[in-house]
This record gives C-alpha cells, sequence and structure tokens, in this order.
C-alpha cells in the first residue's frame, strides 16, 4: 500500500488504497517509520478502520503505530454519535490502560542508594504478575459501587485524596457506568485484581527527571530537574479483557443487522445509538473506571512504600500526582468539523488524549497550559511527559502517541537476550530491576523497542504535543 | 509436530495440528498452556468438564481458549491434558490439570485474552488451526 507524503511528518493514505474506504488515512511519521509500517502490513489495518461506519476526517495513525488487532496500536478513530459506530475491537482489551505520574519533592541524586530499597517496598505491596491478588477484596455489590464511582469512591473508602481526583482524566469516574451490562465472569476476574500490576508491559518505574524542555510546562506541572517521580502503567486487568471478550463474541451478527460488513472479525461494532452500542459503552466506561481505580490504588500504595522507605509522611514527601491519561477507549467528545461542532465518539487504541489549553475538561491548574501526556519508553533509556498543544485540535482530534512501539517480537527479543543478562546489565547502568519473573524480563528489553525519543520528535514535529521533560529510570517493577 | 508458536512484532500466535478437529483443539489448548507455562510441571490431579456452543467452529475455537484462561484466572487451574469432542459448532470437553502454584508453575507470557485475528480453522483430512493471543 503507497501513502503520499503531505506534511514534514505526515503521509496520507488515499481514500481509493482500499476497497470500501470512507475516508482516506492519515499516518504521522517520518521516512523510516513509514517504510517500517509498510513493510509490517499495519497499512492494511489503518485501511480497515476507514471502512467502518460514521467515521469522520480520517483513520489516523500516531508515531508509534505497529501491528495490532483490528486496529492498529497508535490508532485513532471518530465516528460519529448519530450514525457511526462504536468497536470494541477499536478499543481493545486493555479497556482505560494507561499511565500516570506521581511527584514527590525529593532530588534524585541525594537519595540514589535508597533505590533499591524502594523496589523491595514496591514489590512487596504491589502485587504483581499473573495471577497476582489484590489487597483489596470487594464483594460483587462493592465492585460494582466502586466501577460506577470511580477514584471518587476510593477516595471516600480513604485512599487519597481530592487532588488525585481532580489530576486524573475525566477525574477518574467516567460518566454513562452501568454494571448490569458488565459479566459476572467479569466480575468474578476483577474482584481480586484491583491494586495489581498485571504482566507484560505494565512497570512502576521509579524515575529521575533529566532535562526540561520548556519552562512554562514544567513549571505548571510541578517538575524540576533531577526530581524523583513515579510512573505507573497499568489498565484494567481482567474485568476489562473479559468486557472486551464478551462484546466482541456477541457483536459477531450485529454488522449485518445493521447492514455493514467488516473487513476484519476483530473490528466488532455497532451503531453508537443502539442498544448493542450502546450497553458496550456502559460496560466499557465501567471497565475504564476499573482502571482509573486501579492506579490509584496502586498508588496509595506506592506512597505507602514511600513512607515506609524514606521515614517521612506522604504530604512532607510532596507525593502528588501530576496527571494520569488513558490511552485506550472511547470516549464521547465534541471536536470542531468543518466549522461545525460535532459529538463524536473517538476511539483511542494505544493513543493519548492531548488537549491544548483552555479545552474543557482539563484541570484548572492546567487550563492555559494544556493536558499533560505521558510517554513511557523502554526500561533502559527514557521515558517523556508531553503537554497538549493547539495544534493539536487541528490534526487527530486532540491525541498524541502512547509509547516507544515494539521493534522486535518477544521471542526475538528473547533470543538476543536473556533476562538475567538484562538484569545485570541495567544495573551496571545504575538501574535496580524487580521482576516477578526474570527470563521473561528479556521480552520487555530496551532493543526490543523504539527509541521514545524519535516518536516524541515526530509528535512535536507534527504538532500533535510539545516535549516537557525527559525522565530516566533509576528502578523499575516489573510483573 | 502438535503446534508451533506464531510470533511477529507485537504479535503472539499459535498454529496446532491434528489427525481430525477434535486434536488440532486439543493441541491448541496444550499450546496456549505452553505459552502460559511449562505443562511439563503440570501435574493432572484435577479433572473439569466444559460445554460450550458457539455460532461457528472458528467462533468455537475463541471460546473454547477463552473458557480455558477463564478458569485459570478465576480458580486457579493449570491444564496439561485434554479431551476434546466436536459436533457441528459445538463442544464438550475434559481439561486435566491441577491448581496454579507460582513456585511450581514460572509463568511465561500472561495471555490478556484470544483475538479473532488470522483467525483458521482447517479441516481437509488433516486439521489445523490458527489463533492469535493479546499479551
Amino acid at each position: 500500500m503507497q501513502t503520499k507524503k503531505i506534511g514534514d511528518y505526515t503521509y496520507e493514505l488515499a481514500q481509493g488504497a482500499a476497497e470500501g474506504m470512507r475516508v482516506p488515512g492519515i499516518i504521522y511519521a517520518d521516512e523510516p517509520l513509514i517504510k517500517k509500517a509498510q513493510d509490517e502490513g499495519v497499512l492494511t489495518q489503518v485501511a480497515n478502520v476507514a471502512t467502518l461506519p460514521g467515521i469522520v476526517k480520517a483513520s489516523f495513525a500516531m508515531p508509534d503505530i505497529h501491528l495490532g488487532y483490528g486496529f492498529a496500536v497508535g490508532g485513532v478513530a471518530a465516528f460519529d454519535a448519530k450514525d457511526g459506530v462504536i468497536s470494541p475491537g477499536g478499543v481493545g482489551f486493555d479497556i482505560n490502560c494507561g499511565v500516570r505520574l506521581l511527584k514527590t519533592n525529593l532530588e534524585a541524586a541525594s537519595v540514589k542508594e535508597k533505590i533499591p530499597a524502594l523496589m523491595h517496598e514496591l514489590s512487596r505491596s504491589i502485587p504483581k504478575g499473573v495471577g497476582g491478588k489484590g489487597r483489596l477484596r470487594l464483594s460483587e455489590s462493592e465492585l460494582a459501587e466502586a466501577v460506577v464511582n470511580g477514584v471518587s469512591w476510593a477516595v471516600k473508602k480513604g485512599y487519597g485524596g481530592a487532588d488525585d481526583i481532580e489530576h486524573c482524566e475525566e477525574e477518574g469516574t467516567l460518566e454513562g457506568a452501568n454494571p448490569e451490562k458488565v459479566s459476572n465472569r467479569a466480575f468474578q476476574r476483577g474482584a481480586n485484581q484491583l491494586g495489581t500490576l498485571g504482566a507484560g508491559n505494565h512497570f512502576v518505574e521509579v524515575q529521575e527527571v533529566d532535562r526540561i524542555f520548556n519552562d512554562a510546562a514544567a513549571e505548571a506541572f510541578g517538575l524540576f530537574e533531577g526530581q524523583l517521580v513515579v510512573m505507573i502503567h497499568s489498565g484494567s486487568r481482567g474485568f476489562g479483557h473479559q468486557v472486551a471478550s464478551d462484546y466482541l463474541k456477541s457483536m459477531g451478527q450485529v454488522p449485518a443487522k445493521y447492514g455493514f460488513d467488516l473487513p476484519d472479525r476483530q473490528l466488532a461494532a455497532a451503531p453508537v445509538a443502539s442498544p448493542e452500542g450502546k450497553a458496550y459503552y456502559a460496560a466499557m466506561v465501567c471497565a475504564m473506571n476499573y482502571a482509573w481505580l486501579n492506579r490509584h490504588i496502586i498508588t496509595h500504595f506506592t506512597r505507602l512504600s514511600f513512607e515506609y522507605v524514606f521515614r517521612k509522611s506522604i504530604s512532607a514527601l510532596d507525593l502528588d500526582l501530576l496527571y494520569d491519561v488513558a490511552h485506550n477507549g472511547a470516549k464521547l467528545e465534541k471536536h470542531e468539523v468543518g466549522g461545525q461542532v460535532r459529538e463524536l465518539s473517538v476511539h483511542r487504541k494505544g493513543a493519548t488524549r492531548s488537549f491544548g489549553p483552555q479545552m474543557e475538561g482539563l484541570p484548572k491548574t492546567y487550563k492555559d497550559i494544556g493536558q499533560p501526556v505521558f510517554i513511557p519508553g523502554d526500561m533502559g533509556r527514557a521515558s517523556f511527559v508531553l503537554v497538549g498543544c493547539e495544534e493539536s485540535e487541528t490534526q487527530a482530534f486532540s491525541s498524541t502517541a502512547h509509547g516507544a512501539g515494539r521493534l522486535l517480537s518477544r521471542k526475538g527479543a528473547k533470543k538476543i537476550v536473556s533476562g538475567v543478562e538484562l538484569k545485570a546489565r541495567l544495573e551496571a547502568n545504575g538501574i535496580t530491576v524487580v521482576a516477578g519473573h526474570i527470563p521473561s524480563l528479556a521480552e520487555e528489553a530496551p532493543e526490543a523497542y523504539k527509541d521514545v525519543q524519535e516518536v516524541v520528535d515526530i509528535a512535536e514535529g507534527a504538532g500533535l504535543s510539545l516535549k516537557v521533560a525527559k525522565l530516566h529510570p533509576l528502578g523499575v517493577l516489573k510483573g | 509436530m502438535d503446534y508451533e508458536v506464531l510470533s511477529h512484532t507485537a504479535e503472539t500466535g499459535i498454529k496446532a495440528y491434528g489427525r481430525d478437529l477434535n486434536q488440532a483443539f486439543s493441541n491448541a489448548a496444550k499450546a496456549t498452556f505452553w505459552l502460559l507455562t511449562d505443562p511439563n510441571l503440570i501435574t493432572p490431579t484435577r479433572e473439569i468438564e466444559i460445554s460450550l456452543q458457539s455460532s461457528n467452529v472458528r467462533e468455537l475455537l475463541v471460546d473454547w481458549l477463552n473458557e480455558l484462561l477463564f478458569y485459570f484466572e478465576t480458580e486457579g487451574l493449570v491444564f496439561s491434558q485434554f479431551d476434546v469432542r466436536i459436533s457441528g459448532a459445538s463442544l464438550k470437553a475434559s481439561a486435566k490439570g491441577e491448581e496454579f502454584k507460582a513456585d511450581k508453575h514460572p509463568i511465561k507470557t500472561q495471555i490478556k485474552a484470544t483475538t479473532y485475528h488470522n483467525l483458521e480453522v482447517w479441516s481437509n483430512g488433516q486439521a489445523s488451526v490458527q489463533v492469535y493471543f493479546d499479551v
């Protein structure tokens, strides 16, 4: 599939590139990245999404695009709320997988010798890996109440405070949750997993702010060079995976019912306004709220670990939440399209909302500067803090990248390096590593990922978001 | 060969073979638990019965593997032996295994779910099936 360069970092996949495309594809990339996307066959996934009913403007792909299931990872697509669709395949299995950043007032250089003890304590207090059970034991009715009320439920129970609500996308509670649309199976899977990290690419990382690129944004976010911060990456665990599986299954016959064809079964979709579409939305919102709660509970135990290791209170350490972003979801948002404000179901699959200044829904502390965005890189190199910008709204409905994107398969990564070697190498570079299963660590080796620096440079060059700070890892906790 | 692992960038899948669909489905289950842990370390001391009805045999494959993963996640069971009987788009099966113990069964890969991506079921004399997982 051929693309045409239409901007410094923008490539167009013409509407006629594949049968049934209703809009063109737009890929934010540089030369090597677009070539890789072509070779990998991921443009077919961009084209497939463009065939879905009610798609507006284009089928977008962010600079960390890679092959996914149904949607490409890094895919953004908005569908008209009246005559468009909502797709469980467009959200993915890990509903509201996302990232948050916790700040501290500690200078990393002065506490480096305590990082191994901190990582050990985090590993003790945050359940991780496959089969990790959470410390909270909720009945089904308690969990139903929790997924309707999100982070505010946890704050009422004594976990965290009001600032944690304010500094979270959607204030940690998306409206429209209906636990009756969630299967018993999802509740069974979710019951003992709240506050657990999971496995795969999920992590808790203790990082140092390496470099500030944007003083105004860094000041608004409370970041300074040399600062110790904590990045948390996890999602909705088995609860969300089950919601996704349930609705992918039940929507198998739905496209035929509403008179549209799918190029890929994994793109299962229903009209936003149909009973099937509304049911999925109500269940997906429960899973979105579960994920915010999950990261919030992990935050609680992270704070306790800091208190224990540094012998200071949470408030004395200023362990405040900077922000929390979702990178898998379908949200109802208003965007201007062709001079008209329209209500759209914006699907971001491995993409982050990136609201510029003055956008509705930003916390008042960030209203003048824009929304914080976190782009985790690999465990050996760097992660980035970005900020949404005005231009972002004219591109892909205020969206940007979400990570580095894989370069090698998990199997391929294990051929290059063993978990034991990788741990030794990272530790020689001053990075403490604690993992649930050391051999699996190799799957997440730095060489398995693209350099996140390239991704954020393209994101900035394309006007999707601006660089604020570069962070480098000091301690890594993996599932 | 009973099964092979298919791996490409962000994807992990399996292809399983058999003299008929029953055996191919059974080998697909073995491959799934091979991805998850080491099946040689699973002592088959417990047996469960599974009965499924799907809209077609391809969907049945996804439902079958998701069912086993559901038992793993909620009941903490890992399996190494399977007896599958397929009739049309329905399945009756028994799965033998034991309770998952973190120190006995090292986890190799977390499997979030079975996908419909490049899902294939071939049955023409011999049988084979192909399925990808979100990991």
